[in-house]
């Protein structure tokens, strides 16, 4: 298999055959990355598209820094386009309407008992603010600050967004797990 | 809190992945530019010819540079000299003077006697060697001069060989040469060989202003009683101008007819250096260094491709000065400084990681910010240079170090406005030439 390193020079030449090769090799997690965001699954699609065509017009912009760098980047691109959509579509609103629960804080969740697309799902079904600032803490590691300069909120709502994000996320794979024991 | 669940959460989505439609690749193929189609098959073929144009460029401008016939030809309507004039030193043991100069012809006779910088003092009223630089007081032209100072001048070339000058026979005639008296027939014949002599300044190349050597291009000279030769007479030579390059040598050389036929025959057989002339005695010769030019550019960006740079330009031209006189080496060194602002429009017709190709057109003024001739180990500053103006056609190409910033390599093609001054150096010498620049770009967006 070639590496990426390859395949970005024969995109950078505007090889096409090589852009499908990239497209193959990255399109599932291109989509997974975008549902995350964007339940929908058309509008996810959509995410897809424009980000891939924006992946290839904008590839001399890249910088090769590694097996992976490029992978890093165009999942970084799908989230942007994502987070810009949902900016756009719902209007990000922070709630706190959720009450604090009562219980301890979940501090563990059983992660590993339950299937990858459940959770993806689960993740998908998390109120809009909670979901974005997850992601984006999660999967795209920025930091708070990060975070609250892309959501424009402030950098303790990015805080507390989270946190209520993490313990909700926690139940629902908690509940998961414990109904599907039996 | 970060070490926890999620953490493993996120390892566990790593490798996850979704399907996607089956046409979704046929829709992002389709809002693909469709220059992308353009670009597959022109790029490789770009490429290689941009290279090829490149390397066309600067062997092109390499090869004229290199290989042009620097020899400039003679003017042939001057007469004809005798075959085989040759020179010997000899010791003039009745006066007091050394190393004189024995012009014969190829029979052996003795055509003429020139001494050399001989000092004489006193009976004949002797100026000092200042005085006798005729190159200094005659604009440039030389003289064979005789040794009490009056200006009889013997033969004159122009300093760009392309012709000679004598005066008419009946001038000519010097039987001998007393070291007292006879002054005024020598003042006459001076005058009128002032006269014969155009002084148009424009018919003769630059004289280099900067060469110390200049008193050492004149020789008095000293005839001996008895061996002179009646001289035939000559045409009086057209003094004009090489128009293609300027040469720079400043000595002139008054010949005889047979002299002439000699040197032209001589000069054929030559093979002149890069700016140097053979005659006499007297062996000269010129190389001024292809300089290196260093920059600071800033490049503003028009368009995708296009853009404007400027910045500031250090060049340092070395000329070297080789003079050799009855065999002793004279040598000499003169180097200026230039610094020039440079303004040209660069078009980027290749670009790949970090690396771009372009082609750029523009001018340059430079400005001589020091001049200085060192002689003899001792280094003098000498007269600057006027503002240089040249306009410049390059390709270049840049490495990109960080996003901004790039050195770059441009070699190209130079033409050099004459600035009508009399500092000699390798634009004088070749106004249209190769030129190769390195420097550090800043791009601005």
């Amino acid at each position: 298999m070639e590496t990426e390193k390859e395949l970005l020079d024969k995109i950078v030449d505007g090889d096409r055959t090589a852009m499908r090769r990239f497209y193959d090799r990255y399109a599932g997690y291109a989509m997974a990355t975008s549902r995350r965001y964007i339940p929908d699954y058309d509008a996810a699609q959509d995410i897809v598209q424009d980000s891939f065509v924006k992946c290839f017009t904008n590839i001399g912009k890249f910088k090769y820094m590694g097996e992976g760098s490029l992978k890093g980047w165009f999942l970084r691109i799908v989230s942007n386009a994502a987070i810009d959509y949902v900016k756009k579509q719902s209007g990000l609103c922070f709630t706190d309407e959720f009450p604090e629960t009562d219980y301890d804080d979940v501090d563990e969740a059983d992660v590993e008992d339950v299937p990858l697309d459940v959770i993806n799902e689960f993740i998908g079904q998390l109120p809009v603010g909670y979901r974005a600032v997850f992601n984006l803490y999660v999967f795209e590691k920025k930091s708070h600050k990060e975070i609250a300069q892309q959501l424009n909120i402030k950098e303790n709502s990015s805080a507390s967004q989270f946190s209520r994000a993490k313990k909700m996320l926690a139940r629902m794979i908690n509940d998961f797990v414990k109904n599907n024991k039996q | 809190m970060r070490q926890d669940w999620t953490d493993r959460l996120r390892s566990r989505m790593d490798d996850y992945q979704e399907t996607v439609p089956d046409d979704l690749w046929d829709r992002i193929e389709t809002s693909l530019p469709v220059e992308r189609k353009k670009t597959l098959w022109m790029s490789s073929y770009n490429r290689w010819l941009s290279a090829a144009a490149v390397l066309t460029v600067v062997a092109g401008v390499g090869y004229i540079t290199l290989f042009s016939d620097k020899e400039t030809e003679l003017l042939s309507d001057n007469g004809k000299l005798s075959d085989d004039v040759s020179y010997t030193q000899t010791k003039d043991v009745d006066h007091d003077v050394d190393n004189r100069l024995a012009v014969q012809d190829g029979n052996g006779d003795k055509v003429r006697e020139m001494s050399t910088l001989s000092e004489r003092n006193g009976e004949s009223g002797h100026v000092n060697h200042s005085e006798n630089v005729v190159g200094k007081t005659r604009g440039g032209r030389k003289f064979a001069e005789d040794s009490d100072g009056a200006k009889n001048a013997l033969a004159v070339v122009s300093a760009d060989n392309s012709s000679v000058t004598s005066v008419p026979e009946e001038k000519k005639e010097y039987t001998h040469r007393q070291t007292s008296g006879e002054r005024t027939e020598d003042k006459r014949e001076s005058d009128v060989i002032k006269n014969n002599i155009p002084t148009n300044k424009d018919l003769i190349t630059r004289e280099r202003k900067n060469n110390p050597y200049h008193e050492m291009d004149d020789y008095s000279k000293e005839y001996k009683r008895g061996r002179m030769r009646r001289v035939r007479n000559v045409n009086v030579g057209l003094y004009a101008m090489n128009g293609s390059s300027g040469e720079n040598v400043g000595n002139g050389i008054y010949m005889t007819s047979d002299m002439q036929k000699w040197y032209q025959g001589h000069m054929a057989n030559t093979r002149v250096t890069a700016t140097g002339t053979k005659m006499l005695d007297f062996d000269e010769a010129t190389h001024h260094s292809a300089p290196i030019s260093y920059g600071l550019s800033v490049a503003m960006s028009l368009t995708d491709k296009l853009s404007l740079s400027t910045g500031l330009v250090y060049s340092k031209l070395k000329s070297d000065y080789k003079k050799v006189i009855f065999s002793e080496n004279f040598s000499s060194e003169q180097r200026l400084i230039y610094l020039g602002v440079p303004l040209s429009v660069n078009y980027t017709f290749w670009r790949s990681n970090n690396f771009s190709a372009y082609a750029s057109v523009g001018g340059q003024v430079d400005f001589n910010v020091s001049a200085e001739l060192e002689s003899n180990g001792t280094t003098q500053d000498v007269d600057k240079d006027n503002a240089q103006f040249s306009a410049k056609l390059n390709v270049g190409l840049q490495y990109n170090i960080l996003k901004n910033l790039g050195f770059y390599i441009e070699p190209g093609v130079r033409y050099y406005f004459d600035n009508k001054s009399a500092v000699d150096n390798y634009f004088k010498e070749k106004p249209t030439n190769f030129s190769l620049q390195l420097g550090l770009r800043y791009n601005i967006k």
